[in-house]
């Protein structure tokens, strides 16, 4: 399960987290999606997002998206400050969707 | 199982063993037996050998004794009342003193013996993990800790890779044995239906089989129905959707694949009900995407679209979850609550696929605790929380509720969150944790970092950091706790004696009790201590210290503050 995460770098102790506080449903959708979650998660590594292991267990709906979708709703703030306010916390990955409402 | 980890974990043992030594101890107990003989007849003082306590007195009351011993050897020396009660009282001392070294000793073997027995549940644990079994987050650390003491790093990796990949796979093969015994599986016939035939339908429709991967067209060719597709397509078309297949064809053949029309049509139904419920402009077309990303809500709740191999397991992809059933239950609460759905697909759509249960149990715990509903509707991702009111516990404790109320996805923290002992570290270093922007309260980034061991604290050392003890009572009454699912009903505890004297000497609001400074979550404490009553494991001291101490992050010197007031209430004599 998740093999493609383990093949983009994510280790064991997160893929485990993942699995662990998420429903299997939503885990399975995230398979479903595993190419556009590959790029969004070499977009976040672009942006030199550091906490990508958390948002993928704790904000996992990011990764259900598409690349373009995310590319959206970062383009709404100005990149370099809302990537230093999710490195310090993030859960300010929550912003994007707050904006978008 | 890997020898290596056998041969440290048995090293360390050995290791802690060296430092339990049972010899001072049964030497202080022999003194203490022997202090007490003299107490109850000062004449036994005579066989009593004063060198191996000498130091513990002061050169005078040694003298003293030495004299009285000597004056009692003299059969025509008379010992006077006086001279008796000065044996007594010099005793006495001395005992109190002895007293105190046995119970450090004795504290330090019992640590020791812990510690062992720790490790011994440790390679239990990791040999069952050959065997089904599985670690726990706590077991890994430990494990972590020990190991980093004997090999380098990279190996350390090596090993806990491996023990996490073996305990994954039990989780999973765990649930799926448990799921199965819940629900009926239903089983999707291998239709192995005709490409050509299945390119000519999806090119009736504009879709290009050629854009698809493999892997794709092969669930549609083994589970496809053709009826079933031209239906599904047949609604899709009737409400001008069209799907990119460049970006959602995953999801697009698993919902040919496993969904069926009525599903489909009834969930566009549903999102053209709340587009128009809703005040927003949004496009229709923009939120069946949204849905989209959750190729799981068109699939009914029954599970196992493969087939199965044997009675108790299922390999990975050869089942399906649906959430349907869960999507039309969430939909339906929220719904009444007054939210509005296109938010909630927006913001935090997984929070539909939960099992509707999850969501009720977790509002009750925020209705209990009093959180203004229009606080936890507005922070979806809140519903998430496995444990919500250990998070609220420990917010409570650490006297940041306000943070916790302005910024409620916190509550899906675990109580042994970094964030809890990096505020701690903020407070005794005298550094603010939290700050005021835009109105909001906000925590500090070396508060919530997850990485660069922020104020020094790591996942590995933040127990030391701020000295936490781990009483005794603490772990034994946790066998009982784990295996108790809790209706938030504590009705029991509120009657209870000890708790309503709690409530007469040391509530400090409804939330919280003050033992001399340090602050407890009330209702962690009615929670525990209704737990143990109800598994008669209440009423004594212990089992009040666990319920107060539980998960809370104290040093010794505020264990010791709460022992004191649960030792007073118990010291009086009371019937209950």
């Amino acid at each position: 399960m998740l093999e493609f995460l383990k093949n983009i770098g994510i280790n064991d102790r997160t893929i485990l987290k993942m699995i662990n506080e998420n429903s299997e449903a939503v885990i399975q959708d995230l398979e479903c999606n595993s190419d556009n979650a590959v790029d969004i998660i070499d977009y976040l590594k672009e942006l030199d997002i550091k906490v990508i292991d958390e948002l993928l267990v704790d904000r996992i709906d990011l990764f259900l998206k598409t690349k373009r979708e995310i590319m959206k709703l970062f383009s709404k703030f100005n990149i370099a400050d809302l990537v230093k306010e999710i490195n310090d916390d993030y859960f300010n990955i929550d912003y994007i969707f707050e904006e978008n409402d | 199982m890997d020898e290596r980890i056998i041969e440290i974990l048995n090293a360390e043992k050995s290791k802690i063993k060296e430092h339990i030594n049972t010899a001072t101890i049964l030497d202080l107990e022999k003194k203490i037996s022997e202090l007490k003989e003299i107490l109850d007849n000062p004449n036994s003082l005579l066989n009593f050998n004063l060198e191996e306590i000498k130091k513990y007195l002061s050169e005078f009351e040694y003298a003293n004794l030495e004299y009285l011993k000597q004056a009692l050897g003299l059969e025509y020396f008379l010992i006077t009342h006086n001279e008796l009660e000065r044996i007594k009282s010099i005793i006495s001392n001395l005992l109190a003193k002895i007293k105190e070294d046995y119970q450090k000793e004795k504290n330090e073997i019992d640590k020791n013996t812990q510690k062992v027995q720790i490790i011994d549940n440790l390679l239990h644990n990791i040999q069952n993990v050959y065997n089904s079994g599985y670690l726990s987050s706590d077991d890994l650390k430990l494990l972590v800790n020990i190991l980093n003491q004997y090999m380098d790093i990279s190996e350390v990796n090596k090993i806990i890779g491996k023990l996490c990949i073996l305990s994954i796979n039990n989780v999973e093969k765990n649930n799926e044995v448990d799921e199965n015994l819940k629900e009926e599986i239903q089983v999707a016939p291998e239709t192995n239906i005709d490409i050509n035939k299945l390119s000519e339908i999806l090119m009736e429709y504009g879709y290009d089989i050629n854009i698809i991967a493999a892997k794709n067209i092969n669930i549609l060719r083994k589970y496809g129905v053709f009826d079933n597709i031209r239906n599904i397509l047949n609604i899709l078309k009737e409400n001008n959707i069209v799907i990119d297949l460049k970006e959602y064809q995953s999801q697009f053949c698993m919902i040919l694949a496993h969904s069926d029309s009525e599903i489909v049509s009834n969930i566009i139904n549903n999102i053209k009900e709340d587009i128009k419920n809703s005040k927003k402009d949004v496009l229709f077309q923009d939120i069946f995407i949204n849905y989209l990303e959750y190729p799981s809500f068109f699939i009914r709740n029954t599970r196992a679209y493969g087939r199965r191999k044997s009675k108790d397991s299922w390999n990975d992809n050869e089942f399906e979850v649906g959430a349907y059933k869960n999507y039309l239950e969430n939909r339906a609460f929220f719904t009444n609550l007054g939210l509005n759905m296109i938010s909630v697909i927006k913001k935090s759509g997984k929070i539909l696929l939960l099992p509707n249960k999850k969501i009720l149990d977790n509002k009750k715990v925020f209705d209990t605790y009093h959180i203004p509903s229009q606080i936890y509707l507005s922070t979806l991702s809140c519903f998430n929380a496995t444990n919500p009111a250990e998070a609220i516990d420990q917010f409570i404790e650490l006297n940041c509720f306000e943070y916790l109320l302005q910024n409620f996805s916190r509550v899906i923290f675990k109580s042994d969150n970094l964030v809890f002992y990096r505020i701690i570290i903020a407070n005794i270093r005298n550094i603010p944790a939290f700050m005021e922007s835009n109105g909001k309260l906000k925590a500090y980034g070396y508060i919530t970092s997850p990485y660069n061991n922020e104020l020094g604290v790591s996942a590995l050392n933040r127990s030391e950091m701020v000295q936490q003890y781990y009483p005794k009572e603490i772990q034994t009454f946790d066998s009982f706790i784990n295996e108790e699912e809790f209706d938030n009903n504590w009705m029991m505890a509120l009657n209870n004696y000890f708790i309503k004297k709690l409530d007469e000497n040391y509530i400090y609001d409804e939330f919280s009790y003050d033992f001399h400074g340090v602050i407890i979550s009330r209702y962690k404490v009615l929670r525990y201590y209704e737990m143990l009553i109800r598994k008669s494991q209440a009423g004594t001291k212990e089992a009040l210290l666990y319920a107060i101490c539980k998960n809370s992050i104290l040093n010794e010197d505020e264990y010791n503050k709460i022992k004191i007031c649960v030792e007073r209430l118990f010291n009086r004599g009371v019937n209950r």
